[in-house]
């Protein structure tokens, strides 16, 4: 069953007296516990695609809606959690208090004890339980970001769009944290929505990818990955991830010169 | 993936911590020996009138001979520092909030206080004088119009830092403009408010010796302005040490203040560069 489901949605603004098309014709559905990633060349409306299914803009033209309802009700009954690239943790308080943050908010009948008793054991799953008391400045880069997820898991959503969640992090890290959360996504059978300009990253992580042109963006195709899950760093040498990752490649490259073709 | 050091960079210490803060201050402390090593050279060798500028050594024994006068007018003075300095700080943090909180206020009230930044401000001590005499409130209202402007400006910056995705993860779970404001854009801004007062406190200080300098009966600022007239510029320079001395004492009771209030945010130490 599908659980996010986005029809024909179009995006454009007005720019100095002329209608600029941000997002063009977009269709897609995403199933109930599925992974799918959204790639595409940076500035081609992922993020903006991501903010409609959160919620936190409205399309122009067509409709999304996630668990049936509205991106926006649907968010405020807590089945959406959103990573950004940029882990944004309150500086002043620990990696705990980060955790229960949007918890306290969202739920105002919730005692601080509970929320902090709820973020631990969301930590723990993390494998953060040891982090609690620290602050941001005391964390790496990867464990920020495990915050910045567990902060989202703390409200026990259905979804997870992440956008761009590992972008500012090394390679190694980045690789670590897609191990991560491939383990954490089997373990808590949430749906998760990821937008991201590493092809390896994406055909790695997901069962679907969604290619997305520029220029306004559409989808250029739909790829289903091939590989079994459980993955692990094996699936970097299975000929069938070379197969897709080139194939993105391809299609990601010709949309790239047809777009700056004179 | 490990965490950094919780306590890296943290001194064991008091005594360390000490030691440190005094070799990190030697420099400072040398060169400042060594000009006035110059300048009570340069007394002596030509001859320089001492009612045109005074050897360090007469302003020593100046400081000892009128040291409890000037320990009083040290008082009047600083009570006006501390009571202008703290009601700076009360303006300025209302009137960024105000701006912050309320756009169309905001945008009414901004370009006024940038304007009434434009008017000199030594200018009104006549003014304040004139409207509530000689006595402590036109010292503090002149205080308040010269220091508050610091701090709305870093208080605004600090609570217009907060990152746009934060605040659309905010109110992606429902928080209202409120809660952004508590939780988020208040704490955040207090790194840039403590900036922001201690450049009010080095103001403070300056607004009490022109409001003294207006007039007054009492202070540091009366005291050079009395001893002036009186040709004592011995003591027109001992005040002026007193005043920087109170000056400061409060600044580093500000920077104190600033490592209790927010701990977690970065520190800038001019006297810590490679």
């Amino acid at each position: 069953m599908a659980q996010i489901v986005v029809e024909k949605v179009s995006l454009s603004y007005e720019s100095g007296g002329r209608r600029k098309a941000v997002l063009e014709d977009i269709d897609f559905a995403i199933e109930r516990g599925a992974f799918v990633s959204l790639i595409g060349p940076s500035g081609c409306g992922k993020s903006t695609l991501l903010k409609l299914i959160a919620g936190l803009l409205q399309p122009t033209a067509g409709r999304v809606t996630v668990a049936g309802l509205a991106p926006a009700q649907a968010a405020s009954r807590r089945l959406i959690g959103l990573v950004f690239q940029d882990a944004n943790l309150l500086p002043w308080k620990t990696a705990l208090d980060n955790t229960a943050f949007l918890l306290e908010i969202a739920d105002k009948s919730l005692s601080r004890r509970d929320a902090r008793e709820r973020a631990f054991g969301i930590l723990k799953l993390v494998g953060l339980e040891t982090a609690a008391r620290l602050r941001p400045n005391q964390l790496s880069g990867g464990m920020r970001q495990r915050v910045a997820i567990a902060r989202a898991l703390a409200l026990d959503p259905a979804i997870l769009l992440m956008d761009e969640p590992f972008g500012a992090l090394d390679a190694i890290t980045r690789e670590e944290m897609g191990h991560f959360l491939l383990e954490l996504w089997q373990r808590t059978g949430k749906t998760i929505l990821v937008v991201t300009h590493s092809i390896g990253e994406a055909v790695f992580l997901s069962s679907r990818v969604h290619a997305m042109g520029q220029g306004p963006a559409r989808i250029l195709d739909t790829i289903e990955v091939p590989l079994e899950y459980p993955r692990s760093a094996a699936a970097f040498e299975d000929p069938r991830f070379g197969r897709t990752e080139a194939r993105l490649r391809a299609l990601l490259l010709e949309s790239h010169g047809r777009r700056s073709a004179p | 993936m490990r965490a950094k050091e919780p306590g890296a960079g943290r001194p064991g210490t008091v005594v360390a911590r000490a030691a440190e803060a005094a070799a990190r201050g030697l420099p400072a402390l040398v060169l400042g020996l060594v000009l006035i090593g110059l300048w009570e050279a340069a007394i002596r060798l030509f001859h320089v009138s001492p009612f045109i500028v005074p050897a360090p050594s007469a302003i020593l024994v100046t400081l000892g001979r009128d040291f409890g006068q000037l320990m009083l007018a040290a008082f009047v003075t600083a009570k006006e520092v501390l009571l202008g300095f703290l009601l700076s700080g009360l303006v300025g943090v209302a009137i960024a909030l105000l701006i912050a909180r309320f756009g169309l206020l905001g945008r009414a009230l901004y370009p006024l206080i940038v304007l009434f930044q434009t008017v000199p401000k030594v200018a009104l001590a006549p003014i304040f004088i004139l409207w509530f005499g000689y006595e402590l409130a036109p010292k503090i209202l002149l205080i308040v119009v010269i220091a508050f402007f610091p701090v709305t400006l870093n208080m605004l910056a600090g609570l217009e830092s907060v990152d746009p995705s934060l605040i659309a993860l905010m109110r992606s779970v429902g928080a209202s403009r409120n809660d952004i404001m508590r939780r988020v854009q208040i704490p955040q801004a207090l790194p840039h408010l403590m900036s922001g007062l201690k450049i009010a406190i080095t103001f403070s200080v300056i607004g009490a010796i022109v409001g003294e300098f207006a007039g007054a009966s009492a202070g540091l600022g009366y005291m050079i302005q009395f001893a002036s007239t009186q040709l004592d510029t011995a003591l027109v320079f001992a005040s002026l040490v007193v005043v920087s001395v109170v000056g400061v004492i409060f600044f580093y009771l500000v920077e104190w203040a600033e490592r209790l209030a927010v701990p977690w945010a970065p520190k800038f130490d001019p006297l810590n560069r490679s």
